[in-house]
């Protein structure tokens, strides 16, 4: 017996207001094969790093897996053929990478939901952390989506400009200390 | 002699607990290991060993299949 995870892509406009019911109905699927469900985890709605069926956006989850290996390819032929999945990925795990203290679907979904839609959910925001509602309050929603995005994107480039300037610098002083010596 | 000097040191030697961090749901720590352009960059460039380089690029090429990286980026878009 292994442990498998599978990471899928909930597609963003079947997913609306139902996301829970996909995620449900996935793991109906899977137990259907033989296949004991150890964790899920829901990441939220993420930027893609590329376009997938024309979709920007899209939901992350992740589900944790036991199994004895011989049902795990229906799970792939199942979800490539699920309309609600954008994309998915299967691989084997070890036994140290498990989740232990997962919380349960209710209190991911509201809690992913309460951090990425601010919009709709000022109202019934009582369970929400304090710090982004103080934020949203303060500021108009659609400058602090913007923010958001333009912060994912600036993140790329500095962490690669960090990284070759710094064998830049290496190799500059490299290069004084070989002027130097000759 | 320069040459010495020229030597990097591998970040997964120098410390361990790193190399957990080697993983495609760490695809914020695997950035460091590709270029603007979505390259990966190759060992003798950033110093990383081999055997490291090895998991690193397969957990990047995962990463990419499942859209947390990417496999080209424009830097000019």
């Amino acid at each position: 017996m292994n442990y498998y995870e599978t990471l899928y892509i909930v597609h963003p406009a079947l997913e609306s207001g139902r996301l829970k019911d996909i995620i449900l109905s996935i793991q109906k699927m899977i137990e259907s094969k033989d296949i004991k469900i150890l964790s899920t985890d829901v990441w939220g709605k993420k930027k893609l790093a590329y376009l997938i069926d024309k979709q920007q956006y899209g939901s992350y989850v992740l589900v944790q897996l036991h199994s004895d290996g011989s049902n795990i390819n229906k799970i792939n032929s199942e979800l490539e053929h699920n309309p609600d999945v954008l994309s998915y990925l299967t691989s084997r795990i070890e036994e140290s990478n498990l989740i232990k203290d997962a919380k349960t679907l209710d209190e991911q979904i509201l809690g992913t939901k309460a951090s990425s839609d601010t919009e709709s959910e000022i109202d019934t925001k009582e369970s929400a952390p304090e710090e982004p509602s103080e934020e949203s309050k303060n500021e108009p929603t659609e400058v602090s989506n913007e923010s958001e995005v333009e912060s994912d994107e600036s993140n790329k480039p500095e962490v690669s400009e960090d990284d070759s300037e710094k064998e830049n610098n290496e190799e500059l002083t490299s290069e004084d200390e070989d002027g130097s010596n000759e | 002699m320069a040459l010495t000097n020229n030597k990097k040191i591998c970040p997964f030697k120098e410390d361990p607990k790193l190399i957990s961090k080697i993983n495609y749901k760490d695809y914020k720590f695997l950035r460091k290991f590709i270029t603007e352009q979505g390259k990966i960059i190759p060992g003798f460039v950033t110093g990383v060993s081999a055997k490291y380089q090895r998991m690193l690029t397969k957990e990047i090429k995962k990463a990419r299949n499942i859209a947390l990286l990417p496999y080209v980026h424009d830097p000019r878009n």
